[in-house]
């Protein structure tokens, strides 16, 4: 399965891609972009399994990124990973189309509960 | 709107948020409060991110050496401490420092959301240099020790404004 690592941070997305290696999902193919510009671009190209997103990034935030993927119709599940998850974030998050929204830090068990059921 | 918190408050959420980040995202055994003190840090380098709180206008830092930043930056990155094989680029240091206090910030707003009604967050940015605060303003400094590795939460309520660079 294909697998897109969305945030502006380098590092975050190295810990992002190990944790997921560590829980268990390092046979899937994942692909990196830098900002939610450059995710949807990627999203059309490649056509992912799961998005994997920042919330604030430079040119297009993880929740907008959410909006331009439901107005073009594209069907893809898309995780937010953030270090912020006030309630208030988790309700637009998930209003606007997120299966689920993690907060950092996160841990390898946490990752894998919320992904076992996406990727299998 | 809640009651405005102090700068004392928004120091001691700070602390509580950096010991939980350093415990959850750099392995950290043990973090220590070593003093607190008012005055900006100087001659260290760290990352710095805004914080928009009801009517109230933060900044909160983490700083340390050359060295304790690259300490904390290997850690968060999974890399060894001393490993001199695998070298630890400078834009990645300032990413990973950048991104412990974006993660500190949010445990911040986590466990504060109770005490304040709206929150907003801003990008970090990593600073090597003096960092002033021109007008009114109150700053609150905790010293710690992250396993070793002496660090400074800094709190600045009110405007600030950042000289110098990396």
């Amino acid at each position: 399965m294909k697998i897109l690592v969305v945030d502006d941070s380098r590092a975050m997305r190295m810990i992002v891609i190990r944790t997921l290696r560590r829980a268990g999902f390092g046979s899937h193919t994942v692909t990196e972009a830098s900002d939610g510009k450059e995710a949807l671009a990627a999203i059309q190209d490649q056509e992912p399994d799961l998005v994997l997103t920042d919330w604030a990034m430079p040119e297009m935030t993880g929740i907008e990124l959410l909006h331009a993927v439901k107005d073009q119709g594209i069907r893809v599940k898309i995780g937010v990973v953030t270090s912020q998850g006030t309630p208030d974030m988790q309700q637009q998050a998930k209003n606007a189309g997120a299966i689920f929204l993690l907060t950092k830090p996160f841990t390898v068990d946490s990752f894998k509960e919320l992904l076992d059921p996406v990727l299998g | 709107m809640s009651a405005k918190l102090s700068a004392s408050q928004w120091l001691d959420a700070a602390v509580d948020a950096t010991r939980e980040t350093a415990i959850a995202s750099l392995g950290s055994a043990e973090v220590e409060v070593s003093g607190t003190h008012r005055e900006v840090p100087v001659g260290l380098m760290g990352a710095y991110v805004p914080l928009m709180a009801d009517d109230q206008s933060l900044h909160i830092g983490l700083v340390s050496s050359d060295e304790g930043c690259a300490t904390m930056a290997r850690a968060l990155l999974g890399m060894e401490p001393d490993d001199e094989e695998e070298e630890l680029r400078e834009d990645d240091m300032v990413d990973a420092v950048a991104e412990v206090v974006n993660i500190l910030a949010g445990v911040m707003m986590r466990r504060m959301a109770d005490r304040v009604s709206s929150f907003d967050l801003g990008l970090p940015i990593f600073v090597s240099g003096k960092v002033s605060c021109p007008g009114p303003h109150d700053v609150r400094v905790a010293v710690l020790d992250i396993d070793g590795v002496v660090a400074q939460v800094v709190m600045m309520q009110g405007g600030a404004k950042l000289q110098g660079g990396v």
